[in-house]
Parts: structure tokens; C-alpha cells; sequence
């Protein structure tokens, strides 16, 4: 079971295209990245403000959440 | 600011990994959740996420606030308000909150009851009655505003510094009257600039016992427990010499303040009882 961390995320952060978000390891000295750790079970929730439907990266898949339209059944 | 969509890969991926926004779109993340594998990590490591602009400048690095050493894997989130967890500690993050309204914390939180304390001199006009907060982001503080039960009389709020050992009273409403009943009343709107981390007295007076409010009570026992709302030296952290005292009675000054422009920390008495006023603090 890996070790949980928590971290803070800068709040309001618009990113329009071509903006990158990159998950890194870092070494606590020099700041050089640490070769052989990989990545996995990468998960993002976003809000949309372009509007449309936000397109698949080579990798990634994007999937819409269901929206609340109001009304009771 | 509910999430739309969710952005998915199982990996594994050699790091640094990296997710473009796609042309023509404008994505806010909300949450970021990632398991780093350092079983062949080279030496340790922290688990970083970095925004980078498109032409090639990081604009955010957000490490983890603990190295995993090689071998070591870790799951990391990243999301507002989030820190690291030390020890058993609860740690609050002084971030603003995306919504721009908050409730100003409390000091202290011991219970809560809408009657009287006894003796049954809280909320009577025998004195403004003080708790300290830390205020929890920077922006305009609005609305005070107190729980009322059964209205009587008339209620006044405000707020002083504690920056100094003689406390400059930087907002009282004045005598508002008290018509709430079971209900919140805003009492006054200081519409003041607040910083993330001051310390302020927030105070609260009524011209008749029989307004009862929402408060927060100490120990029983008012005479003995008294002290329980001195805190030790340095627990609160209080600039400048003004006394760690987290709930005072002053029985000395005017009430409504009306002219009074200050207050001498010598009139603050500890007592254990803290008047409910809460506020909000807007971006504008």
C-alpha cells in the first residue's frame, strides 16, 4: 500500500491550451529529477470552462461527469 | 465549483509525466491524484506537481511535503487546503478558499447552548464580552452576526486589535436592536480588510440578560474556571504583548462603546464563556 500524501493545489488555476500539468519527482537536494519512478493511477478532476468536450491526450482519456439538471422523478 | 470531467491514466509512466490541456480548451483542476513507484527510483525523491506555461516556464511547483526514499512508493493528492499530516496534528492551511466566503474559525470550541450561563450576567449590560480569532484568509470581512433566541434589548459587535497591549477598536457597530428570534441577525457589517493571520478580539454586548444568543461555554464552575480561558505563554501566539487570553468579560467600558476608541488590556478579564459572532470573508 503506498504511503498517502496530501499536498496544497494553488486554487483558480485556469489553464487554456497548450498549458501543461506534469507530475514529477524531484530530489530533495539539487531539485534534478529522479530517474526510475514511474507514474500511475494518474487522476484529474476538472472543471471545463472552455465548454464543449475537453479532447483525449495520447494517453490520457477523458471522461465527462453526469450532471445534476434539476427536477425530481 | 463542481467538477465536469475527469482526466485518466493508468500508467505506469516514466516521470517527469505529462498532460497538455488540449488547443482550444480551458480546464481549472480541482483534484490530482497520483501513485509515485520509486522501487527503482535512483535516490529519494518528492512527489512534485508542476504547471508549466505553453511557452515552456513552470508557473506553479507544488512539492509533497515528504521525501520518499528510493525504493519507497507513495499515492499523493493534491487538491486546496491540503497539507502534509504530521504526527497526529491537525494542520490548517492558511490557502484562501476557492469559494471566497468563509466562516472566521473560532479559538476555542467547548460546547454550545442558547441559555444563559450562570451567573446570568452574559449578555446583560454589564460589559462587552471578547474571544480571540485567528483569521483564516485575507480579504473583506463582512456580516457579524449572532444566533438569537429570544430577542431582547439591543446587541453590539465589534472587533479590536491585538497588536498592541492597549487595544484599538477598529469597528463596533454601535446598539443594534435585537429582533431575531431563533435566527441569525447580522448586527453589523465591518466591511474591513483582513489579513490571513491576524489575531482579533471579536466582541459582543447586549443591554438586557434576557437577549439570549448562541454561545460557547467554558468549565462550570465561573469562578474557579476562569482561568481556563488564560492559555499557556506562547500556546497562542500573541504579537506584540497583548495577553493570550481566548475569552474576556469587560466590565469597564461604555456600553455601546459610543466614543471609546481603545481598550486597556488591563480591564480584559478571563472568563470561560465565548459569545457565538460570526463573520465572512469576501474577496470584495
Amino acid at each position: 500500500m503506498p504511503q498517502p500524501l496530501k499536498a496544497g493545489l494553488p486554487p483558480n488555476l485556469d489553464l487554456t491550451g497548450n498549458f501543461v500539468v506534469r507530475m514529477t519527482a524531484l530530489d530533495p537536494t539539487t531539485g534534478a529529477v529522479v530517474s526510475g519512478v514511474t507514474v500511475s493511477a494518474f487522476t484529474m478532476m476538472v472543471v471545463n470552462l472552455g465548454g464543449g468536450t475537453i479532447p483525449d491526450q495520447p494517453g490520457f482519456t477523458v471522461t465527462p461527469l453526469l450532471q445534476y439538471t434539476g427536477g425530481v422523478t | 465549483m463542481s467538477a465536469d470531467a475527469i482526466v485518466y491514466r493508468d500508467g505506469p509512466t516514466a516521470v517527469p509525466m505529462t498532460y497538455q490541456v488540449p488547443a482550444g480548451s480551458e480546464i481549472a483542476p480541482v483534484c490530482l491524484t497520483a501513485v509515485f513507484d520509486g522501487t527503482s527510483a535512483s535516490g529519494s525523491f518528492v512527489p512534485t506537481l508542476e504547471v508549466v506555461d505553453p511557452s515552456g516556464h513552470v508557473v506553479a511547483r507544488v512539492p509533497a511535503d515528504t521525501t520518499i526514499a528510493a525504493g519507497g512508493s507513495a499515492e499523493c493528492t493534491f487538491a486546496p487546503f491540503l497539507r502534509a499530516q504530521t504526527g497526529a496534528a491537525i494542520i490548517q492551511t492558511t490557502a484562501p478558499p476557492p469559494s471566497g466566503q468563509t466562516i472566521v474559525p473560532l479559538a476555542l470550541v467547548l460546547g454550545i447552548r442558547t441559555v444563559q450561563p450562570s451567573p446570568a450576567n452574559f449578555g446583560a449590560s454589564v460589559g462587552h464580552f471578547g474571544y480571540r480569532v485567528i483569521v483564516p484568509r485575507s480579504g473583506i470581512l463582512h456580516d457579524l452576526a449572532v444566533y438569537i433566541a429570544t430577542p431582547a434589548g439591543s446587541v453590539e459587535v465589534a472587533i479590536l486589535n491585538t497588536t498592541a497591549t492597549t487595544r484599538t477598536i477598529l469597528y463596533k457597530s454601535g446598539l443594534v436592536p435585537a429582533t431575531a428570534s431563533h435566527a441569525w441577525q447580522v448586527i453589523g457589517d465591518p466591511a474591513m480588510q483582513v489579513t490571513v493571520g491576524d489575531q482579533l478580539d471579536i466582541v459582543y454586548a447586549a443591554t438586557s440578560s434576557s437577549n439570549t444568543i448562541m454561545w460557547i461555554g467554558g468549565l462550570v464552575n465561573t469562578a474557579t474556571d476562569a482561568p481556563s480561558a488564560q492559555l499557556p505563554a506562547g500556546y497562542v501566539p500573541a504579537p506584540n504583548g497583548a495577553t493570550n487570553l481566548v475569552c474576556w468579560v469587560d466590565t469597564t467600558s461604555p456600553v455601546p462603546y459610543g466614543a471609546t476608541t481603545t481598550v486597556a488590556e488591563s480591564l480584559l478579564v478571563a472568563q470561560q464563556n465565548v459569545p457565538l459572532v460570526i463573520g465572512r470573508i469576501g474577496d470584495s
